[in-house]
């Protein structure tokens, strides 16, 4: 007994370390100076740690880095418009999202069964292909290069599993509560307000979460549909960034780093809901 | 849902329509109807064939690692010991990272100058010269797969996981009572009530493999040479590279037409075992 | 003025008729049950007397007001549901004061009625829990504060106490009888659990296949079930029910029972011409005597024996129908004994071979 539990924790550390080693590298890198960053072999302790990588993002123009310079420029931009679109496919996952998701849980809809295939349909056309028509309608729409592009085209893509989700949770509220709520004088509206839409809470959480999350990380849209340093969004940035054969090691890790913080904050705090939230779905189907 | 169902159909069938057609970003007025030819051209020419076998080697060897990577993880933190909770919540670390920065990730680690995989192999006396790992036509490949798998595993977990905590307790104190062996309790209760959450995540991770696409382009840009010219890639470049549009959708029909047949694969196999109403 | 009438009532849900027209005038502060067996219909007549679900025809009415068309928030209506259907998100406090606050009364209204109605209800130290800190007893009473801290026109029950243990079924049961005489309100109770309806209504409506098949005081509906169906279903164990055959001729009316050569005369004469029918004899058990084989109007073998203390149930096999005896003799029937059977006869049914009551109001029996 004792000597499994042993095995157990020696596999769990083993676990973390697959898990985690390749993140702290990066903020490893992310606070050493550019000379530290590219020393044979690595140190894997950083001697100086140092916040100037950081700093170079919030004040540009007094960095010492000259590699990376547009990259660094531009990145506060893209941040604040990835988390414009984020938040805009976000609310429109939860708004929209819970809509449909009420009428598909509550007027009992033939199968739950058809939404899920129609979910797993519209993830099958991958986004590269259907890119080509999608740049095309956005051409003659003329709305290449807006956010307002970008916030559609995720929202889109992101949809379809949202509702899945959140008309799986929907159905666990039971209509007795909302019928209550009507007894009790509510109009529809108010029984939705005062009594539904606070118990589903979690799920509408975890939803945004993930609309927030899946357009954030979204990298091959914005790489079509925008152009220019002004509108792009954050994966773009960095993917030019990583691209660069001049790049500056120090400040690409730290351009990662803060990439990574808003998700890794979300994951975080709704931890509970988020591995909740797929669990209903994929568990029971 | 219209509005949907119109945002998915409209663009696929404008694909279509495109893909039977000669049309090129450079010439938008020049669109000769030009039937099969582009699947003709693409289903005889070599890079085709190349990029096909890619994108099968890739996805076949990322959905293998991941759900073997993601089953190991689940039954450890299904071990009821303590502290599993903070790994449970690391579990959720590559998750929150997207794509383009796991790409970045790797392509750190794996730096021919630099890389934390050189000087680790180094330190361990295993190479006696750092090397470029990913210019080398064999280890790039192995390289974006182990990169996938690393974000995508967590997901494969979380369900797998969900999944082992809904197994009814009595199922295996029946086992206990039975002295079964842990091997056999693993074998005979926990896998079958496994086999339908593992196949909704080889679903999963089928389709996100097949659209993978941000890791190729950080990474390897699909090189060196054709070894990691996913059709994925493939796509994108004939598209917006050589603005070659009428191929590039006819490509990117012909993965749509790939998804469909492996989606409708497993979906069969789920019916087949019955285990869906 | 809460008089509540239910006017020609039909409720389809596509192919299926839940209510297939139905006509009832609850009087102003009455206990009305409804009962009957499950998928009778007995929740969509109530669902449509709360505005929660509509007629496909008929009207309703509360009192002089046609309400058929307004939803139930424009309807002044108390519910409890079996589920109790708590807000999980609230406090006890907060779920009470839910309609209330909805219906804009201040708060120090509000506050005074959420302690008086706990008060009443004895659950003024759970106030501050949340629903799912409760035990299924006390969310019972919290789901009922919800409903009479209103001064509603009608108080709507839909099987409130079928997901409680049957001793605390037993004591919600009173507590609710003296609930309804303090409010002073009309209740509209549904149930499948007959004796609940019987210990508590002032009247009962019985219902089957969409529709009532009688409506009248408990006293009515057990000694004087309309159809064979209500004769059935109210009471336990159920009334015995004879085939056979009406004779009736000069002498007065004879009943044949089928497989045997026994004939009861039932000392009446009935309002129908013909003189010989198939036709349903019933009997509750306890209106049954076990006498010597002998003296009684019937003779069989006895076929089982429950001793049920104080009470003995006693199955008899009448050449192949079987009648069951409730007695509290002190001799011991053994099984297979041959007995006699003597029938009060002031308690006999007779239903024809619709299942309708055939009056026998005035029968008076002998034996062969
Ligand atoms: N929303 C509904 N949709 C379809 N059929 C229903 C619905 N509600 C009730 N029914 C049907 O109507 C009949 C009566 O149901 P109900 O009024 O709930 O019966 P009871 O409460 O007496 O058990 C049943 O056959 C039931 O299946
Ligand atoms: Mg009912």
């Amino acid at each position: 007994m004792k000597a499994r539990t042993i095995m157990v924790y020696a596999f769990m550390v083993l676990a973390a370390a697959y898990l985690l080693a390749p993140v702290l590298w990066m903020f490893v890198l992310s606070i050493m100076t550019q000379s530290e960053a590219l020393s044979v072999p690595p140190h894997w302790i950083p001697e100086a740690p140092t916040l100037d990588n950081y700093m170079a993002f919030f004040n540009p123009s007094a960095s010492q880095a000259t590699m990376g310079a547009a990259a660094i420029t531009a990145m506060p931009g893209a941040m604040l418009n990835s988390v414009i679109v984020g938040l805009s496919v976000a609310v429109a996952n939860v708004v929209f999202g819970s809509m449909a998701a009420y009428s598909f849980a509550r007027l009992e809809f033939r199968g739950s069964n058809a939404l899920m295939f129609g979910y797993l349909v519209s993830r099958m056309v991958p986004a590269v292909g259907i890119m080509i028509p999608l740049y095309v309608v956005m051409q003659n729409l003329h709305l290449l290069n807006s956010l307002g592009a970008l916030v559609l085209v995720e929202t889109a893509e992101t949809l379809p599993f949202s509702i899945w989700l959140l008309a799986g949770y929907f159905r666990t509220i039971p209509r007795d509560i909302e019928e209550a709520a009507r007894i009790d004088r509510c109009t529809w509206l108010q029984a939705m307000i005062k009594v539904f839409l606070p118990m589903a809470t979690p799920c509408l959480v975890a939803t945004g979460v993930f609309g927030f999350m899946s357009s954030w990380g979204s990298f091959l849209y914005p790489l079509l549909f925008t152009s220019g340093s002004g509108n792009t969004t954050m994966p773009v940035i960095i993917s030019n960034f990583a691209t660069d054969i001049n790049a500056d090691y120090g400040l690409l890790a730290t351009s990662g780093m803060f990439a990574v913080l808003p998700p890794f904050l979300l994951a975080l705090w709704f931890q509970r809901w988020i591995v909740s939230g797929f669990t209903a779905g994929a568990v029971k189907g | 849902m219209l509005v949907l169902l119109g945002l998915v159909a409209y663009p696929v069938g404008l694909s279509l329509w495109i893909s039977l057609h000669k049309m090129s970003f450079r010439k938008p007025k020049d669109f000769p109807f030009v039937g099969l030819d582009n699947y003709t051209t693409a289903l005889t020419s070599p890079e085709f064939a190349s990029a096909l076998s890619v994108t099968l080697k890739f996805s076949l060897a990322s959905v293998v690692l991941i759900v073997a990577i993601g089953l190991a993880l689940a039954l450890l933190l299904n071990v009821p010991v303590r502290g599993r909770g903070v790994l449970r919540a690391l579990v959720l670390v590559p998750w929150a990272i997207p794509p383009i920065v796991n790409a970045t990730l790797w392509q750190l680690i794996f730096d021919s100058h630099v890389g934390a995989f050189n000087g680790l192999l180094m330190q361990l006396g295993l190479i006696d010269a750092y090397r470029s790992w990913l210019i080398d036509p064999n280890m790039a490949l192995v390289i974006v797969v182990l990169a996938h798998a690393w974000n995508h595993v967590p997901l494969a977990t979380i369900i797998l996981l969900a999944a082992l905590q809904a197994i009814p307790r009595e199922l295996y104190e029946a086992a206990l009572v039975d002295r079964t062996s842990r091997f056999r309790v693993l074998r005979e209760i926990t896998m079958p009530w496994l086999l339908r959450p593992i196949m909704i995540v080889m679903i999963l991770q089928t389709m996100g493999a097949l659209r993978a696409f941000d890791l190729f382009y950080v990474l390897t840009g699909g090189g060196p040479g054709t070894s990691t010219t996913a059709l994925a890639w493939l796509t994108y470049q004939t598209s917006f590279v050589y603005l070659d549009v009428g191929m590039g959708s006819t490509y990117s029909y012909i993965i749509m037409i790939i998804t469909f047949a492996v989606a409708l694969f497993y979906i069969r196999g789920l019916y087949k075992r019955g285990d869906v109403e | 003025m809460a008089r509540v009438q239910i006017q020609s009532l039909v409720k389809r849900f596509g192919g299926t008729t839940a209510v297939d027209g139905i006509d009832i005038d609850i009087e102003d502060r009455e206990f009305l049950a409804i009962v009957g067996p499950s998928g009778c219909g007995k929740s969509s007549t109530l669902r449509m007397i709360s505005g929660l679900e509509q007629p496909t025809s008929g009207h309703i009415l509360f009192g002089d007001q046609d309400v058929t068309r307004l939803s139930a928030d424009q309807r002044d209506v108390a519910m409890v549901f079996q589920s109790y259907a708590l807000y999980p998100h609230m406090s006890v406090r907060r779920n009470i004061a839910f309609p209330l606050e909805n219906m804009k009364l201040p708060s120090g209204e509000v506050a005074a009625r959420v302690d008086r109605a706990a008060e009443m209800l004895g659950i003024t130290a759970l106030l501050d829990r949340r629903p799912r800190e409760l035990s299924g007893g006390q969310r019972q009473r919290v789901a009922l504060g919800r409903a009479i801290v209103r001064d509603a026109a009608v108080f709507l029950f839909d099987e409130p106490l079928s997901n409680l243990d049957a001793k605390l079924r037993v004591v919600m049961r009173s507590e609710l009888k003296k609930l309804h005489s303090e409010l002073g309100q009309t209740f509209v109770y549904v149930t499948h659990d007959q004796a609940e309806a019987m210990t508590m209504a002032d009247r009962i409506a019985v219902m089957a296949n969409g529709q009532v098949q009688q409506l009248g005081t408990p006293e009515d509906i057990y000694f004087r079930p309309a159809t064979r169906f209500v004769a059935e279903f109210m009471g336990t164990p159920s009334m015995n029910m004879l085939e056979g055959t009406l004779l009736n001729n000069d002498s007065g009316a004879q009943f044949s029972l089928t497989g045997t050569v026994h004939t009861i005369s039932l000392g009446i004469s009935l309002a129908t011409e013909r003189h010989q029918q198939s036709a349903t004899l019933g009997i509750r058990p306890e209106s049954i005597a076990l006498v010597a084989p002998e003296e009684g109007m019937l003779r069989g073998r006895i076929d089982l024996v429950e001793p049920l203390h104080p009470d003995i149930f006693i199955s008899v096999d009448i050449g192949g129908q079987m009648l069951l005896v409730r007695t509290n003799t002190s001799a011991k029937p053994v099984v297979g004994d041959e007995v006699g059977l003597r029938l009060e006869t002031g308690s006999l049914h007779l239903f024809d071979a619709d299942g309708k009551r055939m009056d026998t109001s005035t029968a008076a029996g002998g034996s062969k």
